[in-house]
């Protein structure tokens, strides 16, 4: 599958890539400078293959509040967004993804292009209410810019005033004369916005912002540093640092999960969080500052193994490989030593706090 | 892209140039477009002997690993020291201050076996299909 922009990212010579099912640009210029183009100025990424669905009606809420773990109930206002998860009964978990209240009664969940058929099926399943359930996936675009230039960049297309969409909100507005949701969310620990919008639209508005932008340092931008951005920013990849065979508390997202109440998969985190963690989400950098301790390589301690990496890469921000990894061994934090199984040879490596970098504001 | 005349190429997109008996290897331009940035090198010593077909280093981009095949049986005789310090020199001059190891080479018909570059460039345009 391609998205709505392939031509614009064809026509801007990126290095595609599959993902999810879609031939996507892993980067146009440079993975690197990308990167260091959203931490100083800003970033343009084409998001359209994630997945998008509209939930409508008097029983919109009760299917969100008994699917997801965080508690949609708390979207008190108009425009207001949280992130949640989506669990099985046994607490692994199907998708993370975030809810936008529209309107009362009438919400849109964006969630991974990887899971979009699981968390359909998932939803429909329980919406035994008869909530009116809309999967607007192939009509809707995203684009996200982000970065500290981003609304400055962005207030130059719209005439909505961005200061006044709070971090996880959304809001309706023009960009470039083009009906969007301008939504104060993002996925690579900078400020930012997401704008979502329809698809016959996208590729004006991806080239408007790019014109906007074209002398404040924005780049567009592939899945390549999208996924050093996050990774630094220590948020979790669907298919690396979560899955069915792992809980939101595990991944360090309990505070993404709100008890008291029930919901898919709410006794069996309550049980574990009361019995303690079977395993816990912790950064590592190796000491020779070169190795890179990619998904899937072994955590050893004392001669035991105690982990694996679920997220490896050279980090552009801290000019090191940084990784993050499930241990299973409590004992471990900040500061000690592992070793991480590269190509049979065992690498030192120090276990640090996550997230691995944080903005300043 | 770069497809220099007089050397030879491998199918795993690996160059050579020989002087007398030392052949010095490296990656050609495409493959170092397609890995994109290098950021990390692993290559042999000085001493070790290394077979045609059978991974002798690593290089990695930020995405991913990949194995660099020996295009020749030899013996190294020198290996590329700023590499580990500068891996970038991979993607900036693949040709050149990007070599990756010289070897002596023990059966020189090896060498007659590698793809020249006009058969390369075709091996390229296939691929990119």
């Amino acid at each position: 599958m391609r998205t709505v922009l392939y031509p614009v990212h064809v026509r801007l010579r990126a290095r595609m890539t599959e993902f999810a099912g879609f031939e996507m640009p892993v980067s146009y210029q440079g993975i690197i400078q990308e990167h260091r183009a959203v931490r100083t100025a800003a970033g343009l990424f084409d998001l359209s293959h994630m997945g998008e669905f509209e939930l409508a009606g008097p029983q919109a809420l009760d299917l969100l509040e008994r699917a997801l773990t965080n508690s949609a109930a708390r979207l008190v206002l108009d425009g207001q967004a949280q992130y949640t998860l989506m669990c099985q009964e046994d607490g692994g978990t199907i998708d993370d993804l975030i809810v936008y209240r529209l309107e009362a009664q009438r919400y849109m969940l964006c969630v991974n292009a990887a899971n979009i058929q699981a968390d359909r099926e998932r939803l429909l399943e329980l919406n035994r209410g008869g909530a009116n359930f809309r999967d607007i996936s192939a009509e809707t675009a995203l684009i996200a810019i982000q970065g500290p230039a981003a609304l400055r960049i962005l207030q130059t297309v719209t005439t909505i005033e961005l200061g006044s969409i709070r971090r996880f909100y959304v809001a309706k507005a023009a960009v470039a004369g083009i009906e969007c949701l301008i939504a104060r969310t993002g996925y690579t620990g900078e400020d930012g916005f997401e704008l979502f919008t329809h698809v016959s639209a996208a590729a004006a508005l991806f080239d408007a912002m790019l014109e906007a932008g074209r002398d404040q340092g924005l780049l567009p931008c592939g899945l390549g540093a999208r996924d050093t951005l996050r990774m630094e920013a220590g948020l979790p990849l669907y298919g690396h640092e979560l899955d069915r065979q792992t809980t939101p508390l595990e991944a360090g997202l309990g505070a993404f999960v709100r008890f008291g109440r029930e919901f898919a998969g709410s006794k069996a985190l309550a049980d574990e969080q009361a019995s303690g963690l079977r395993k816990r989400l912790i950064g590592i950098r190796t000491v020779d500052r070169r190795s890179i301790a990619r998904q899937g390589y072994e955590l050893i301690r004392n001669g035991v193994r105690v982990g694996v990496v679920t997220s490896g890469s050279f980090a552009p921000s801290f000019d090191r490989p940084l990784a993050m990894a499930y241990v299973t061994d409590a004992g471990i934090s900040p500061g000690e030593m592992v070793e991480v199984v590269i190509r049979g040879r065992r690498v030192a490596a120090e276990v640090v706090a996550l997230p691995f970098y944080r903005r300043s504001r | 892209m770069e497809i220099p005349a007089g050397l030879r190429y491998s199918k795993e997109h690996e160059w050579v140039a020989t002087e007398e008996e030392v052949a010095t290897i490296g990656i050609t331009d495409y493959a170092q477009e397609q890995l994109g940035e290098i950021v990390y090198v692993e290559l042999p010593a000085v001493g070790d002997k290394i077979s045609k077909d059978d991974a002798f280093g690593v290089v990695e981009s930020v995405k991913a690993v990949s194995d660099i095949y020996a295009p020749v049986s030899g013996t190294v005789v020198e290996v590329n020291q700023e590499l580990p310090e500068s891996p970038e020199m991979i993607n900036e001059d693949p040709y050149g201050d990007g070599w990756l190891i010289k070897v002596k080479v023990s059966d020189a018909s090896e060498i007659e076996d590698l793809l020249d570059h006009e058969e390369y460039e075709e091996l390229v345009a296939a691929e990119k299909e």
